[in-house]
């Protein structure tokens, strides 16, 4: 149990920090802006409250906006798909509806790779649009969806190689 | 109560999803410049419509109340006017003060008519005062409760009114018929006198119960025998009786002393 917290404080650190300190400073073609610290809210074990899950989400992007003076929008955002976390998962896994107990986290080799870019890509789709719309907060839906697609797909194809990555790493 | 309780148990997951969605959204509204400006601007768009469309209304409203403040402001105004002319004669003063008041009650199509006015003796109105406006005469006051009076009005068969040619100062006196509210009868006046349709007829102020100088009509017909001493002369109201809703009370102030002095002659 101690072990789980300990991970996922030390995740929240690194995965901030990146963001933060790289990837915020990116900006591909002028307008996409790979967004990964999502990541945390991803692998939470499948158990963890949702209560939980949602304040831990507002925590996360208020971090993020503290460094880029943005208050709120990234906590927008996070506190959104923290929410739809569950539904998409049980659409994917109708297993775990049953399952109690367990500290199990969404692991891409586990799952297979199509339920993982199902996964990852609608959450980070359902994050940047959220974001991108309150960014702008007008209705230039052009710019909004180009920017939403551009960064999403620089977001997802980040994500599962750091989710191929760590799992690689950890089952060994 | 309990069944609160177990509202929010049920759905904690959801009510704390939307409460901490709007401390988000608060705070990007408060702590970023863009999207304040952005949401003032936009809120202010709609509500500014809003206060404009309410505003109208308002004014439509309050239209009442400013017209009175407007007739009030007139009668000081006129109030002042006479002051100033106070040096010329003793005649010119003999009406002075202007009591605002709004006609609540107005006939024309009777014989006689009467008018009943928003104002009684608690605002200084007095019976025998002339009730005026600045496009004619209106009537004397005959009857006066605490805060209403009635006014007999210039078109009744007993109202005889003092007139005078505007041009060459002869007198007449201005009696109504009771067939058109818009036309007159003058009399009295002398077959010599020259006269065109179209001259101006106003008060002439021997009564002291109108001020001087008051337009009433002008001449529409002339309609004098041969032969006769007077004029048999028609005039067209200057002020519609119809659309009377402002109307002037006038208190000459010194129309006791002179009263006095006439009633020693006789």
């Amino acid at each position: 149990m101690n072990n789980v917290i300990l991970k996922h404080i030390i995740r929240f650190v690194v995965l901030i920090t990146i963001q933060v300190l790289v990837l915020n400073n990116v900006l591909f073609m002028g307008y996409i802006n790979p967004y990964i610290y999502i990541l945390l809210l991803l692998l939470l074990p499948f158990d963890t409250p949702r209560w939980l899950i949602l304040i831990l989400a507002f925590c996360l992007g208020i971090s993020v906006d503290a460094f880029q003076n943005t208050m709120g929008l990234h906590a927008f955002s996070c506190i959104l798909i923290a929410y739809c976390r569950r539904p998409i998962l049980h659409f994917l896994l109708p297993q775990l509806k049953n399952k109690k107990q367990s500290y199990l986290e969404f692991s891409l080799q586990e799952f297979g790779f199509q339920r993982a870019l199902i996964y990852t890509g609608s959450l980070v789709f359902i994050h940047h649009f959220s974001l991108f719309i309150l960014e702008s907060f007008q209705l230039e839906l052009f710019s909004i969806v180009l920017r939403t697609l551009g960064s999403s797909i620089v977001s997802i194809t980040l994500l599962i190689i750091i989710q191929y990555l760590l799992f690689k790493d950890s089952k060994r | 109560m309990r069944n609160l309780l177990q509202f929010i148990s049920k759905n904690h997951v959801l009510l704390l999803f939307i409460l901490l969605e709007l401390c988000a959204f608060l705070m990007i509204v408060q702590n970023n410049h863009f999207q304040r400006a952005a949401f003032i601007n936009s809120t202010n768009g709609v509500t500014a419509n809003i206060f404009q469309t309410l505003s109208n209304w308002k004014n439509y409203f309050s239209l009442k109340s400013a017209n009175e403040q407007l007739a009030l402001e007139n009668a000081k105004l006129q109030t002042l006017l006479s002051y100033k002319e106070e040096n010329d004669t003793i005649a010119s003063i003999l009406a002075k003060r202007y009591i605002p008041a709004m006609v609540i009650n107005n006939s024309i199509a009777k014989r006689n008519n009467y008018l009943t006015l928003d104002k009684g003796f608690k605002h200084g109105v007095e019976k025998g005062m002339g009730v005026v406006t600045p496009n004619g005469v209106v009537g004397i006051i005959k009857e006066v409760s605490e805060h209403f009076s009635s006014v007999l009005s210039v078109l009744h068969g007993k109202s005889k009114t003092s007139v005078v040619l505007q041009h060459s100062h002869y007198f007449g006196s201005l009696e109504w018929k009771g067939e058109n509210y818009q036309t007159a009868a003058v009399n009295d006046i002398p077959s010599h006198v020259e006269l065109n349709i179209g001259d101006t007829i106003i008060s002439s102020g021997y009564s002291f119960i109108y001020p001087a100088d008051i337009p009433i009509g002008t001449i529409s017909k002339i309609n004098t025998k041969p032969h006769k001493n007077f004029h048999q002369i028609d005039i067209q109201f200057l002020e519609d009786f119809k659309q009377l809703k402002y109307v002037y009370i006038t208190e000459g102030v010194l129309s006791n002393e002179v009263k006095e002095l006439e009633n020693k002659n006789e």
